[in-house]
């Protein structure tokens, strides 16, 4: 007989040992290796080593579809087992199941919300080849970036650089006037584009070819719903759109509507080449002032870096040596959510919602460890007695887990339910068209499988390590006593469900009252009561004096001023230096074109000096002409923080000098207004002039009074109708721009109510099934106090006093951790409410979770205290 | 009543002709050899260990050995419920093969 042992190939002989089952593989290796060396001694170490190898391959499968069907009979009984106790202890199970699966699906709804927000633009296959070039100025007052850009910039550089492959500019028309035949309506996404949009864009063509589509001027490419609009059924190609009355454009192509996802969604693309003849051709070899956006796309890996440090080296050659602008490139791909010219990130209300969602998760996986061990009692036998049988701590773990993952497939199933109830409801929310098909993709499904996983691995490991502990035959004899191992444990997992709650409930006021300041604080100027009409019409614009004249006739009109910009969206700057600046410094203000009235219909403060006047013919000195000296001044209103910022101290009849290129042209100081907001109160207020126009305004806002507006409207339609029949009416209420404005922050707190109800919720049903355990545990404790003479409300107190501890605890902990959020948040915005003053707010949240808590616990407690104690004492 | 497969009741055999040596190779071996065919470990090991969890079968653990790598061997014997399946298992053979004739002429 051969006795010699030899060893087998190395990876063969660990990659069995992987796959033989636990108990047997000790044995099963050596019965491979036994017959491996005799083999080596008979045939020779090739012949045995390829036998190793064929035996291998042969027999693993075997050997592991056998240990999974054992290991499956086991699997069985635990699932029988489970399904028995989710029947036999209904109330629980529900309590269980009901808050994983709202859990889930807040955080399923999340995660889709999340999907959707993260698929912006990704239907141009070249969106992170394509950027945006902004302008950067980094002044004093800190780093102001634009999104347009000179309009000579994007061809110069495509043609300078071999790196731009291609490049567009959109020159938007702003809110223009369409007509087709006797059709006429307002268009806001109308653009002026190169041809090379078409290459860099993915706009489907549904008619027309791309290549031709914008080649020549006045041809225009729209969108399926715009020629439905206008068009209906006829066949759009070759048809005649007229834009602002006067510029006939010949419909060349029409593209598939925009999907929903994304911010690039122009209706109207009329070619580059048609604004020749609308402009002068300075405009085109204009550096200084930014009118148009401008996209380029690059060619495949580049940096940023170096492309922005040639594009610099460029643009220094048509920059004068004041002009301080710095040129950024911004990814089209980010631009939804790492926005880089606005304000509200995107991505931080991504992160927001993903930790609230895990907070979620949380409560309710704290819920299930909650009630798991506080049942474990009545399963203290079960363990025992399969411990007893001969089942090992790993296999009852794997009991515990596996029934946690059970319950968690469950919850996950209601869940999906709950998504497909509510989805539309956080659709509306959030302005978004998520569907309920989107499930399918691979990222959410991932996302789903991993939240089944977490929730009941997570849920599953306390009761699992705990229950799997006890000692079967003290709980055998019954010694074992309600579980008070795990009381401290359980106190714990209450006061961190309770922190969440509270944080959620303090934050949510907080944003409120923000959210509730900004509109109501006084902006300096009326925005209530104020109708802006449109007025595109050429003819029009230059005399209104007639409609003016009727309009005001009408009592309820107070007012009517015309500006060039609506104070809610003013956003031209010019660059200006005032009459003793060191070195001819600059800086950059807002600037508007008022007529007489504005600043009475408005409102707005005058604080020095006086408004324009007709009897100052100096006043309306606007023309840009060029070379006008000192002598021949026209009139500008500062705000007081221009004032500030030009260090004056007796501002009116000093000069400011506005700078134009080489031209300048002077304007003597008449009158100093009241600062006032125009834009977001997250930013604070910025330096602002005002100029005087005669005519040519956009914007004509009347001021109603409040009585009945809805005829006062109709009286308005119907004047501006017979004053200019052909001209369509539009209109809209300046307050509804605002309100827009704060659109993010409200949808915000809205979220925000609705996770802390859930969030209260979940708690609330956890707190439930733990007092009415309590209350379980305590009946014949219970029974002998009131024998012994307590009254009711002593027994109430006894029962509610330990969660109003541990409501008191978790205030004390989630307090101050609320108040650095939320004055962290707070920072966000130039002007806040003072976080101090509100400091009440957050006792006003503890002092709610606890109500909570004691209406939730009261529901038991009453029941208890009301009991008979015969029937708790008595035995049978 | 559910009968013992045929690869079990060549196991069980087998396990008997060997008596105290029967461990998985020797088993395995004596299977190769008695049938003329191949059986690769996972073939024997099986059936084996199904066997074992249902009490046909009994094992005891042997020394480790040098020539098993230090590994010891797990020997099998059949319990009374194991001999009970054969016996029963060879009685309806029996049963079946009795008067069957025209078999064996033809095989000639």
């Amino acid at each position: 007989m051969i006795n010699r042992f030899h060893v087998p190939p190395r990876t063969a002989r660990s990659l069995l040992r992987r796959f033989l089952p636990k108990t047997d593989r000790a044995y099963l290796s050596g019965d491979f290796d036994e017959i491996y060396s005799s083999l080596y001694d008979e045939k020779g170490q090739r012949r045995a080593g390829l036998w190793y190898w064929c035996q291998l391959i042969q027999s693993i499968p075997q050997i592991i579809s056998n240990s999974l069907y054992w290991s499956f009979v086991m699997f069985k009984n635990y699932l029988i087992i489970t399904l028995r106790n989710l029947r036999k202890h209904k109330a629980y199970s529900f309590i269980n199941i009901a808050g994983l699966a709202v859990g889930m699906a807040c955080f399923l709804l999340i995660l889709l919300f999340v999907q959707y927000e993260f698929g912006y633009e990704r239907h141009h296959k070249k969106a992170d080849r394509i950027y945006r070039v902004n302008v950067e100025q980094h002044r004093p007052g800190g780093v102001f970036r634009a999104r347009s850009s000179p309009v000579p910039l994007a061809p110069t550089l495509h043609s300078e650089l071999p790196e731009v492959l291609q490049f567009t500019r959109f020159l938007s028309f702003g809110n223009s006037l369409v007509s087709y035949e006797d059709k006429q309506f307002y268009e806001s996404d109308v653009y002026c584009v190169d041809p090379g949009v078409m290459e860099m864009f993915d706009f489907p063509f549904v008619l027309g070819q791309a290549e031709a589509a914008l080649a020549d001027k006045n041809f225009v490419v729209i969108t399926q719903d715009m020629a439905v609009k206008y068009f209906g059924r006829e066949d759009p190609i070759g048809k005649s759109l007229i834009i602002e009355g006067e510029i006939p454009l010949n419909v060349t192509g029409v593209i598939k509507n925009h999907p929903k996802s994304t911010n690039m969604n122009p209706q109207i693309l009329i070619s580059f080449k048609t604004v020749e003849s609308l402009v002068s051709p300075s405009f085109f070899t204009n550096w200084i002032s930014q009118q148009l956006e401008s996209y380029i796309l690059l060619s495949p890996d580049q940096h940023v870096r170096d492309i922005e440090d040639k594009i610099e080296i460029v643009f220094s050659k048509y920059q004068s040596s004041q002009d301080v602008r710095v040129l950024k490139l911004e990814q089209f791909k980010r631009m939804h959510l790492y926005s880089m010219t606005s304000n509200s990130k995107n991505i931080k209300t991504i992160y927001i919602f993903l930790a609230v969602g895990f907070l979620i998760i949380l409560t309710a996986c704290i819920n299930f460890m909650n009630l798991s061990t506080a049942r474990s009692t009545s399963r203290a036998r079960e363990v025992g007695m399969r411990k007893v049988v001969g089942a090992n701590r790993r296999q009852l773990i794997r009991q515990f887990i596996g029934e946690s993952l059970v319950f968690s497939v469950i919850s996950v199933v209601c869940a999906l339910f709950l998504v497909y109830i509510f989805l539309p409801m956080l659709n509306s929310l959030t302005g978004q068209f998520v569907q309920f098909a989107d499930i399918g993709r691979t990222g959410i499904l991932l996302g789903l499988f991993g939240i089944v996983l977490l929730v009941g691995f997570l849920s599953g490991s306390y009761p699992a390590l705990f229950l799997s502990g006890f000692k079967p035959a003290l709980v055998l004899k019954g010694v074992l006593r309600t579980g008070m191992k795990g009381s401290m444990f359980r106190k714990v997992l209450v006061v961190a469900q309770f922190s969440i709650t509270i944080i959620l409930i303090a934050c949510t006021m907080i944003l409120g009252k923000q959210l509730s300041f900004m509109r109501n604080k006084d902006l300096g100027f009326k925005k209530d009561q104020i109708v802006v009409l449109r007025n595109n019409n050429v003819e029009l614009q230059k005399n209104i004096q007639p409609l003016r004249d009727v309009l005001l006739q009408n009592p309820q009109i107070t007012g009517v001023a015309q500006s060039h910009q609506l104070p809610s969206s003013i956003g031209m700057y010019n660059d200006v230096t005032w009459e003793g600046a060191q070195d001819e410094e600059r800086i950059e203000l807002i600037f508007n074109e008022i007529d007489y009235n504005f600043l009475d219909t408005y409102e707005i403060e005058l604080l020095q000096g006086r408004n324009f006047s007709k009897e100052f013919p100096t006043d309306s000195r606007f023309a840009r002409q060029e070379g006008r000296s000192l002598e021949q001044a026209g009139s500008v209103l500062l705000n007081e923080e221009a004032v500030k910022r030009f260090g004056w101290e007796e501002p009116v009849g000093k000069t400011v000098i506005q700078t134009y290129g080489e031209t300048r042209l002077y304007f003597n100081v008449i009158g100093v207004i009241k600062d006032f907001h125009f834009s977001s109160l997250r930013n604070p207020i910025v330096p602002m002039n005002f100029f005087l126009r005669e005519g040519g305004f956009r914007y004509i806002s009347v001021k109603i009074r409040t009585e009945d507006t809805g005829k006062t409207l109709g009286s308005i339609e119907d004047t501006w109708k017979s004053l200019n029949p052909h001209i369509p009416f539009n209109s809209f209420f300046l307050d509804t721009v605002f309100e827009q404005r704060y659109q993010s922050e409200e949808r915000l707190r809205k979220l925000f109510v609705y996770f802390s109800v859930l969030a209260i919720f979940i708690g609330c049903l956890g707190l439930f099934g733990l007092a009415s355990f309590a209350v379980e545990q305590r009946t014949k404790e219970i029974g002998i106090r009131k024998i012994l003479g307590a009254s009711d409300s002593l027994i109430f107190i006894l029962l509610s006093k330990e969660f109003t501890r541990l409501v008191l605890v978790a205030s004390v902990f989630t307090l101050p951790l609320a108040y650095l959020a939320m004055s962290f948040w707070l920072k966000g915005y130039a002007y806040r409410i003072n976080i101090n003053s509100h400091v009440f707010l957050f006792l006003c949240a503890a002092l709610g979770a606890l109500a909570i808590a004691w209406i939730t616990v009261s529901f038991q407690a009453v029941k208890a205290a009301r009991a008979n104690p015969v029937d708790s004492l008595r035995y049978e | 009543m559910n009968f013992l497969t045929r690869k079990e009741e060549l196991i069980l055999l087998a396990v008997l002709h060997l008596g105290e040596s029967a461990s998985l190779v020797k088993i395995r071996e004596f299977l190769v050899n008695s049938t003329g065919q191949k059986w690769s470990v996972g073939n024997v090991y099986v059936p084996l260990d199904r066997m074992r969890r249902i009490n046909y079968l009994e094992m005891r653990i042997g020394a480790p050995t040098a020539f098993r790598g230090g590994k010891a061997v797990k020997y099998y014997h059949l319990s009374q419920k194991g001999i009970r399946a054969l016996v029963a298992l060879r009685k309806v053979n029996e049963r079946m093969w009795a008067g069957v004739r025209g078999l064996i002429f033809e095989k000639k």
